[in-house]
């Protein structure tokens, strides 16, 4: 009942809005957005960005970001096809192409957290520069080219991932609603997950209370690492093309999807629900884009509008609740101080 | 000009009120050109709130102040500075990244052609300036790269350099070492003979022994004397911040304490600031431990906790050495109540339920999955057994008082029955009410047979609540007092370094 309350309560209701807003646009602006094919697109970019985004979550609760998911998508979504692909499409090679993306996942994500937690270097300047590295990589090994696996007749493991469809749903998007699952598991659940909020609320509490915040840093990034490499197999199966430019920009559009689910980007305050929804809504709003025909150049354009109304109200949001007024707010309330005081004085 | 010993600043009368609470009572304070005048008190004295009201950050509710004579009407920190009084405060306001000469005239900046800042001209007053007063300081040199005692004296150039009459120094040496100190008296010496006029705050009587002139003594927001150099004494300085020796008179009954339960620490050393502490911790007692702000004792428990590694020395629990790992020991039971509660007590945007839990994951959960229930019932029973209000667990503890703050991070400690409490000033900023119940529980918590020890700046709690109290000085433990023979004043004294007949003398 009371995780109820708290999905429709709050700043929940702001964000019911939002979406119902969306949903208004879109039925007045085009019919298709309500056909069950367009319902199956929409969801399959929501599953992508929807695991993408729990990995994030982790991170993003310890107080820090990975810029670098979208290269690491497009790295472990190149070793998978290129694998599949040089193999002459055999089980080994899809299954060694599969290893390798995820054994990258976990070397990057490593990677990131001795750096941030051990050499105690800025988390912005380490995922920055890993993903313009992680992206010139892609390069090297594609040699700049795009891998275009072809369908298989009999089982196709490759097409499967991002194409079959179990229970009327695509594969995607059960592998989101189970690395959700698996997610809010372990954020409520586990102690691992608990005391990443302690960490990301206050660093030096949660060292006092014996949790090696280190530890829990490391593995806050490699899990991201993984959850970005897991979806970038996915989409490279889905659009059956790999490359450089694969997810290329999806650190944004997932960091987007925090900021609208009401992660608290500062750390220690966020909820798997907010991930979900935050995917939800960029996958909507993709979508939207696409239906109503605005040119691909102003869809940055929107998510930075959308990005800077999600911010003022976050900010407004707790600053209210802190109590902290403007200062136009508090020039009035003196000068109304002032006067009364002038008033009494005159008595 | 010098050393005319003229009244240079007066204050008559100042009064000054919060929230319907007076905190000065016609406070009347003088200050002579050429002469450091102390100005002493205890926590919450007033001390603090003349300077303010003096440099215009408070403005007063009544009285007058005069510099030179002549009436000022101070307001603002603007009217303050044009008055000609500058503060050094505690935290230095350096921008550590720019030259010395760009922070001495930040803000100031001599115009030269076309309204542009003449660095030149600047630079040569800077040296001038230095000159004059034989710092050994390079004009150029970038804040940073100095130590904290040369940032001290940028800012008392800062002050020269708008031609301050008054220079007020806010416990200046908080933050230097011995060395460092001994830079800054020499410069103050050196200040005073040229004509200055220092109003310098401290609680250290050995500095303030060696610098002051005369000195102004405040309690409760009243002066209650000023004594001239030849009069100045400790105990006399001691007797009159404190009003009255207060003793402890309530009917205390020692009681045996519990030798199978022993925390022993032997010459130990942190840094410079401990220098070979030694002492035993018996279990059923509260061990107390006094001393001046900084002189140490937060360093002492965070090492006896494993949150701080010794240089030298060791600490050993029943025998064993305590780990440097704080995880190790909260498995032996070791806990710590720290003392900046915001920062390091609780964590404030998770709930009561949350921030008991952190300390008990052990407890509730024995696999790493944390069962709901135990999760739920060790919140519920703390939030009844300490009375944490309002008693709703899924509140974020931030939104809590002070005092029901301090009831979270006490009793999720209490919950796991520590062998060793660790206690850094538990009672700050929490109310008087709320106050009585933590010193009860922690008393409940020694006897049964537990190890407690607390650090208190706060006088009459350290005297009331300890059986035993051990006052640190210049980085060793100075004397030892029993419940029964202490008083608040010999508490001062063994802080500042002067033997009682009170305590035990142990160096």
């Amino acid at each position: 009942m009371l995780k109820f309350k708290r999905f429709m309560g709050g700043s929940w209701g702001q964000r019911a809005l939002l979406i119902i807003i969306i949903f208004v646009i879109m039925a007045i602006g085009e019919r298709k957005f309500f056909t069950s094919a367009n319902w199956s697109s929409i969801l399959l970019a929501i599953a992508i960005y929807g695991i993408m985004a729990c990995g994030m979550l982790f991170v993003v609760l310890i107080g820090g970001m990975d810029l670098s998911i979208g290269s690491m998508a497009a790295l472990s979504g190149s070793l998978l096809a290129m694998n599949w692909f040089n193999s002459g499409y055999t089980t080994a090679g899809f299954a060694k192409g599969l290893l390798l993306g995820l054994i990258a996942g976990l070397v990057v994500g490593l990677l990131h957290g001795v750096l941030v937690a051990y050499l105690n270097l800025p988390f912005f300047v380490v995922t920055l520069a890993t993903q313009y590295l992680i992206y010139g990589f892609v390069v090297y090994i594609t040699q700049g080219g795009f891998y275009y696996p072809a369908r298989q007749t009999g089982f196709d493991p490759f097409a499967f991932m991002g194409n079959a469809k179990f229970l009327g749903l695509a594969m995607p998007v059960w592998f989101f609603i189970i690395v959700a699952l698996i997610t809010g598991f372990i954020l409520m659940k586990t102690t691992y997950g608990r005391r990443l909020y302690a960490v990301g609320g206050s660093n030096r509490a949660a060292e006092l209370v014996g949790i090696h915040t280190r530890r829990h840093t490391i593995i806050a990034y490699i899990i991201c690492s993984l959850c970005a490499a897991f979806a970038g197999m996915i989409l490279v199966s889905l659009n059956m093309v790999a490359g450089c430019t694969t997810a290329k920009g999806y650190e944004g559009t997932v960091l987007l999807a925090m900021m609208v689910g009401g992660i608290n980007l500062a750390g220690g305050e966020g909820d798997i629900f907010g991930a979900v929804f935050g995917a939800l809504f960029v996958g909507i709003l993709d979508n939207m884009q696409i239906l109503l025909g605005i040119p691909s150049d102003y869809n940055k354009t929107i998510q930075g509008v959308i990005i800077l109304i999600a911010v003022a109200l976050n900010v407004y949001q707790s600053r209210k609740a802190a109590g902290i007024i403007s200062p136009g707010k508090a020039r009035r309330l003196a000068a109304k101080a002032a006067k009364e005081e002038a008033a009494a004085a005159g008595k | 000009m010098a050393n005319d010993n003229h009244v240079l600043l007066e204050c008559k009368g100042i009064m000054k009120q919060f929230n319907g609470i007076q905190v000065l009572k016609n406070v009347d304070l003088e200050v002579r050109s050429g002469e450091v005048h102390a100005l002493m008190g205890e926590n919450g004295a007033g001390k603090s709130t003349i300077i303010k009201i003096i440099t215009g950050v408070y403005t007063r509710d009544g009285g007058e102040i005069y510099m030179d004579g002549k009436m000022v009407n101070i307001q603002t920190r603007q009217d303050s500075r044009e008055a000609g009084i500058s503060v050094i405060y505690q935290e230095l306001s350096l921008l550590p990244a720019l030259t010395v000469t760009e922070n001495i005239y930040l803000g100031q900046e001599i115009k030269g052609k076309f309204g542009l800042p003449d660095w030149k001209a600047m630079r040569k007053a800077t040296k001038e300036l230095i000159d004059r007063y034989n710092f050994d300081i390079d004009p150029d040199a970038i804040v940073e790269t100095l130590g904290m005692a040369k940032r001290q004296m940028v800012e008392i150039l800062k002050a020269l350099a708008v031609k301050a009459k008054l220079i007020i120094m806010d416990e200046p040496t908080a933050s230097l070492a011995a060395t460092e100190a001994e830079t800054l008296f020499n410069t103050i010496d050196f200040l005073r003979s040229k004509g200055a006029a220092i109003l310098y705050i401290s609680h250290r009587l050995d500095e303030v022994y060696r610098l002051s002139d005369r000195l102004t003594v405040m309690r409760n927001g009243e002066n209650v004397g000023v004594l001239e150099k030849e009069e100045i004494e400790p105990r006399r300085v001691i007797e009159m911040m404190i009003g009255h020796k207060l003793k402890n008179t309530d009917d205390y009954v020692r009681k045996p304490v519990n030798d199978a339960n022993i925390l022993e620490v032997k010459d130990l050393h942190y840094k410079n600031m401990l220098k070979g502490i030694s002492f035993t911790a018996h279990g059923g007692e509260i061990l107390g431990i006094g001393g001046l702000v900084g002189s140490g004792r937060t360093e002492l428990i965070s090492c006896i906790y494993g949150a701080l590694k010794q240089d030298s020395g060791t600490i050993t629990y029943n025998g064993q050495p305590t780990s440097h790992h704080i995880l190790a020991n909260m498995k032996k039971g070791f806990g710590l109540v720290p003392e900046d509660r915001r920062q390091e007590g609780f964590i404030p945007l998770l709930s009561i339920q949350q921030n008991f839990a952190l300390a008990s994951y052990d407890q509730i959960a024995p696999h790493g999955v944390v069962s709901s229930k135990k999760e739920i019932e060790l919140a519920e029973r703390g939030i009844k057994d300490y009375d944490v209000r309002p008693p709703m667990r899924n509140l974020p503890v931030g939104n809590l008082s002070g005092g029901n703050q301090q009831k979270v991070v006490l009793g999720r400690w209490l919950a796991r029955h520590p062998n060793v409490l660790l206690l850094d000033e538990p009672t700050a900023g929490v109310d008087v009410g709320v106050r009585a119940d933590l010193y009860q529980y922690m008393r409940e918590l020694a006897d049964e047979g537990h190890i407690v020890i607390m650090v208190s700046s706060d006088l009459a709690e350290l005297m009331s609540v300890s059986d035993r109290i051990l006052v640190i000085h210049d980085g060793v433990f100075f004397e030892e007092f029993m419940h029964e023979n202490v008083t608040q004043e010999a508490i001062l004294l063994a802080g500042s370094g002067v033997h009682t007949e009170e305590g035990r003398a142990l160096c």
